[in-house]
């Protein structure tokens, strides 16, 4: 008989494949009031993945690839051609330079009314091309704005409005399913995290959808209460 | 440690490691009497867990949630432990000592305990439980299981092992329980959670484990699970040494805290125990683990997920033949 675990590909090396497999889909708030918040990211963009990383191995958590995707959001009937920047995954360590760019080119601009376009940015975090690498994977969806949203829609009457976008809430929520209806989501993978104010839909959200936190946050005040260490604490406690 | 504690039960005892010295998040609890015996473990989740508590010396909800769980078991073993009558039964007086010792622990955090962010992932003090509680009247062993989460409950015996729990989280495949899914219910503190519950009769001689998932979650499959049991039983030629080789073994790969709480019935002694479970071991080698670990060392990522779809399609049927519905729910 042999001992346990020297079989070749045994328990040992399942522990390298074990590791966790995390795509994060950062949805900002890129509108004016949003300073304070875009600050504390620009400042720590290039830092991040060695502290997520630190943080993760803490909590006895192997990360074996991260990849980061943003998506900056404003107001499609006010900003316009400006209400959405998108990105692709940047795979982590070695584009963190070009993660650092892309968040450091995000200017705070716009917005007009209070209640932004949250909604679509999350119908296009839903949609992201996640990992379906490795056998323990994480999807986490990270919103941060301090302002409610408007319905799905409002800013349809802009030329450019995305055709593709679900057209009421409820089309959103088949979106990110549930474990009878998995919509787009890999169920087990899910997370969505969400720094906003206790407002239109954001509590709708975390009342109605699984696998969801929402730390409320004073509106219009850019979310100037929270601190790196903190969020990124929960976002490592979410994997 | 000895073996034959009374006629009916052999051995009660506990494997225990902590990944960090003093913030392991695991609990539990294990004794004996002359007509009863309880093992029991507790996983705090160290996910929304996490949160440090000043009030409590900066440890972790999970750490605290974990200790709590596993009082209220020693608390309900020494007031029920040879009184209940069914499953239902122990698991409402269990339930009942749970949130008293809940809301003891809120009381002393004070503040700390408010949180104000909301949702499905937000659970305050969370962990697991898993216990399975034995009770010797009228000449037969009857035992009870009480669990929340994805901790378990096993029975292992000349058959083989059977999981007695069903995880309180996604799916029952073997990629469910590969990828660590969510948790459906847990113990918390605000409350929202039920216990689930099982019962029967030990009719053979066996052993009857609780495990954290740090115990079974680094194999890639319950029939390893199953061949680590096995070797270290049948290898050590005494109790303590079994005791210490099963630590070793698990803490060779496990990638967190660790427990294994179990009771011996109807064995008489090492020797017995070792001669009833060689011939499982020996089947289970040459059936199961032969077959995986040529697989494994073929480095064939499509050889390896065959074979192990085809040992797991024939392993399962008798693995989960004894694993309960939705108990108390």
């Amino acid at each position: 008989m042999v001992y346990p675990g020297n079989g070749g590909m045994g328990p040992r090396n399942w522990a390298q494949q074990s590791a966790y497999c995390v795509d994060l889909v950062f949805c900002i708030d890129a509108t004016v009031s949003m300073l304070p918040l875009m600050t504390m990211v620009k400042e720590n963009a290039l830092r991040f993945y060695d502290d997520f990383r630190e943080n993760m191995e803490y909590k006895n958590k192997r990360v074996g690839r991260l990849r980061i995707r943003v998506i900056a959001f404003r107001d499609y009937w006010y900003d316009k051609e400006d209400a959405m920047m998108v990105t692709r995954f940047f795979d982590m360590p070695e584009e963190q330079e070009e993660f650092a760019r892309c968040i450091n080119s995000i200017e705070v601009k716009g917005g007009g009314d209070d209640p932004e376009d949250g909604l679509e940015a999350l119908a296009y975090a839903i949609h992201s091309d996640w990992t379906k690498e490795g056998i323990k994977r994480r999807h986490v969806i990270v919103v941060w704005t301090d302002a409610p949203t408007h319905p799905l829609g409002f800013g349809s009457k802009y030329p450019k409005y995305p055709k593709s976008m679900p057209k009421t809430f409820g089309e959103l929520t088949a979106m990110w399913g549930n474990r009878g209806a998995p919509g787009k989501m890999d169920q087990s993978a899910k997370r969505l995290l969400i720094f906003a104010p206790d407002a239109p839909s954001w509590t709708d959200i975390a009342r109605e959808w699984n696998q969801v936190y929402l730390r409320p946050s004073k509106a219009g005040e850019g979310l100037g209460e929270q601190d790196y260490a903190s969020i990124l604490n929960t976002v490592c406690n979410s994997i | 440690m000895k073996m034959k504690y009374e006629d009916w039960l052999d051995q009660v005892s506990v494997l225990f490691a902590e990944s960090r010295p003093d913030a392991g998040e695991d609990g539990f609890y294990a004794a004996w009497r002359p007509s009863c015996a309880v093992a029991a473990v507790a996983d705090g989740s160290g996910g929304m867990g996490a949160r440090r508590y000043e009030a409590a010396g900066k440890h972790t909800g999970a750490y605290l949630a974990s200790r709590i769980a596993a009082a209220a078991v020693g608390q309900w073993f020494a007031a029920y432990g040879d009184q209940w009558k069914s499953d239902i039964e122990a698991a409402q007086q269990l339930d009942g000592l749970i949130r008293r010792g809940f809301q003891i622990c809120q009381r002393a955090l004070g503040r700390e305990a408010q949180d104000d962010a909301v949702g499905t992932l937000v659970r305050l003090l969370p962990s697991t439980l898993a216990m399975a509680a034995l009770r010797h009247t009228g000449g037969r062993t009857r035992l009870c299981v009480i669990w929340a989460g994805d901790s378990r409950v096993y029975r292992l015996d000349a058959n083989g092992l059977c999981q007695l729990t069903r995880d309180d989280a996604e799916g029952a495949t073997l990629e469910a329980m590969e990828s660590d899914a969510p948790m459906s219910n847990v113990l918390s503190a605000d409350g929202n959670y039920q216990l689930n519950t099982a019962s029967g009769t030990l009719d053979a001689p066996c052993l009857v484990l609780a495990a954290t998932d740090g115990c079974f979650g680094y194999l890639q499959t319950p029939m390893e699970f199953e061949y680590y049991l096995l070797h270290a039983i049948t290898q050590s030629e005494t109790p303590e040494a079994f005791e210490a080789s099963l630590r070793t073994l698990l803490g060779e790969i496990a990638g967190d805290d660790f427990t294994l709480a179990f009771t011996v019935t109807g064995m008489g002694d090492y020797a017995t125990l070792r001669s009833r479970l060689r011939p499982r071991y020996e089947w289970m080698w040459k059936e199961m683990i032969e077959p995986l670990y040529r697989a494994y060392e073929s480095g064939d990522a499509a050889q390896i997920a065959e074979t192990k779809r085809r040992l797991w399609a024939a392993y399962r049927p008798a693995y989960q033949s004894q694993i309960a519905g939705k108990g108390s729910r």
